[in-house]
């Protein structure tokens, strides 16, 4: 029993939960940023949506902070309260605290406006309640944002946790696609070009038989990626697939760069002190192939 | 950390495990409804629901316009307050007004959004309003390889609705 215990108390890199700290933060507070303009329509009680009938129809108890602040300065003012949080998350400074906060921000989000919620806001509400009830990172801290303390230990179970989330985000992606003929066919990217979310539409997109490639190419990146980041020798090789497939899907979209940079965001659980430090050799070892030929 | 602490953590963590490992099954998959009865209370008492269906459906729309149009000409967006028109760039406000206007979700939302916009049609001087919504539709890409045209419009209207404050 005590092996079962101790099988989440492994010990684990402290910094690896500040890393992701820091990038949650920041994704959080970019995505605050992007429903800054929209917040009277999905918060308010003469906005888009009736906040009693969400209730009955959600059938159960459940939090939301834009029930008791509904008018505008109210509103602005919970937002800016969990723009400070996500902040001070970021920073390090009471980051339980600000961690329950910006938990309870998204929570209230997703109560309040459910229809207009994406898959991103779930993805960051989701890591928020993992990063609440694990180890918070005393690396990259205040006051040490940039003094690196001794290297420290913590348990691993919060890691586990997000590691595993990493897979059924994807894999459970891939199997809701099931045999829809159009991502097997190799037809979605072409209909997703010709869609409102697209940039570059138009019927150059008719003659482009490579764009096949592209819908098979994110699929096998899909299903591969969250396998490879538990491997030491393939985590960088996932990390810049998983990125490349992220950033193509802002690029070609008008709307879904927030969603990109929250899925680069948990790929930080994967990436241990070692893997940075093999990076940062390459990448040193690249420029002075460079500089000598 | 308190030792204290390490049976409940380790106990959550495990569970939370068996939640994970029945969600990498989407809904509709009969093994994942069976477990979802188990796992819905914590899921709506924590707000995090396994969910992921990402880009499961190809997109129906190539462009899209919700406009509601009073009885004396005037148009305006949809979105309350302000009757604000939806902009592209900002995605979550076609998902909002795309999911209330879809039949199968959920009609008490739609018509508590439409007294809505009523009041507002209301403070404008009108009397009532219709909400007409013009979809560019993308047609099958073996049609449109063969006549290069790629969307079909179609416009839909709803109401007239009264211009009433609830």
């Amino acid at each position: 029993m005590t092996a079962f215990r101790d099988f989440w108390f492994r010990p684990e890199e402290d910094s690896i939960y500040a890393r992701l700290r820091v990038a949650f933060s920041l994704v959080s507070l970019l995505n605050l940023i992007a429903l800054w303009p929209d917040r009277m329509a999905f918060f308010s009680a003469e906005g888009l949506f009736d906040q009693q009938m969400t209730d009955q129809q959600a059938g159960f108890p459940s939090f939301s902070i834009f029930r008791l602040i509904q008018s505008e300065p109210w509103l602005t003012l919970s937002f800016l309260l969990a723009a400070s949080a996500m902040i001070l998350l970021g920073l390090g400074i009471r980051p339980r605290w600000a961690a329950l906060i910006v938990y309870l921000w998204h929570l209230s989000c997703l109560t309040t406006a459910p229809y207009a919620m994406a898959g991103w806001d779930l993805v960051l509400h989701t890591f928020g309640f993992l990063i609440l009830i694990s180890p918070l990172g005393r690396s990259w801290a205040w006051p040490h944002l940039l003094q690196p303390l001794p290297p420290k230990s913590v348990p691993r179970y919060g890691l586990l946790l997000m590691r595993a989330q990493v897979v059924v985000i994807y894999w459970q992606a891939i199997l809701a696609r099931g045999a829809a003929p159009y991502w097997f066919d190799g037809e979605f990217f072409s209909y997703y070009l010709l869609s409102h979310h697209s940039r570059f539409g138009g019927t150059w997109i008719l003659e482009a038989g490579w764009l096949f490639w592209f819908t098979w190419l994110a699929l096998l990146t899909e299903a591969l990626v969250p396998i490879l980041l538990w491997f030491q020798t393939t985590r960088w090789i996932a990390v810049c697939a998983g990125a490349a497939l992220h950033l193509g899907i802002a690029l070609f979209s008008v709307n879904l760069h927030i969603f990109s940079l929250t899925m680069i965001m948990t790929y930080t659980v994967f990436l241990r002190e070692s893997d940075l430090l093999a990076a940062r050799d390459w990448i040193l070892r690249v420029l002075s192939r460079f500089q000598t030929s | 950390m308190h030792p204290a602490l390490r049976w409940p953590i380790a106990l959550f963590a495990t569970g939370y495990s068996v939640i994970l490992l029945f969600s990498v099954f989407p809904h509709r998959w009969p093994i994942r409804d069976h477990f979802q009865k188990v796992a819905r209370p914590w899921e709506q008492l924590s707000g995090v629901r396994q969910d992921w269906g990402m880009f499961h459906s190809i997109p129906a729309e190539h462009r899209v316009r919700f406009r509601v149009v009073l009885d004396d000409g005037r148009e305006f967006g949809p979105i309350t307050p302000g009757l604000e028109t939806w902009k592209r760039y900002r995605g979550r406000g076609f998902y909002a007004v795309n999911r209330l206007l879809d039949e199968r979700e959920d009609l008490e939302q739609r018509d508590a959004w439409l007294e809505k916009i009523g009041a507002e049609v209301e403070v404008r001087g009108g009397k009532s309003f219709r909400l007409r919504i013009e979809r560019d539709v993308i047609r099958d890409l073996f049609h449109s390889r063969r006549d290069q045209i790629l969307t079909k419009e179609r416009v839909t209207e709803l109401g007239p609705f009264p211009a009433t404050s609830s």
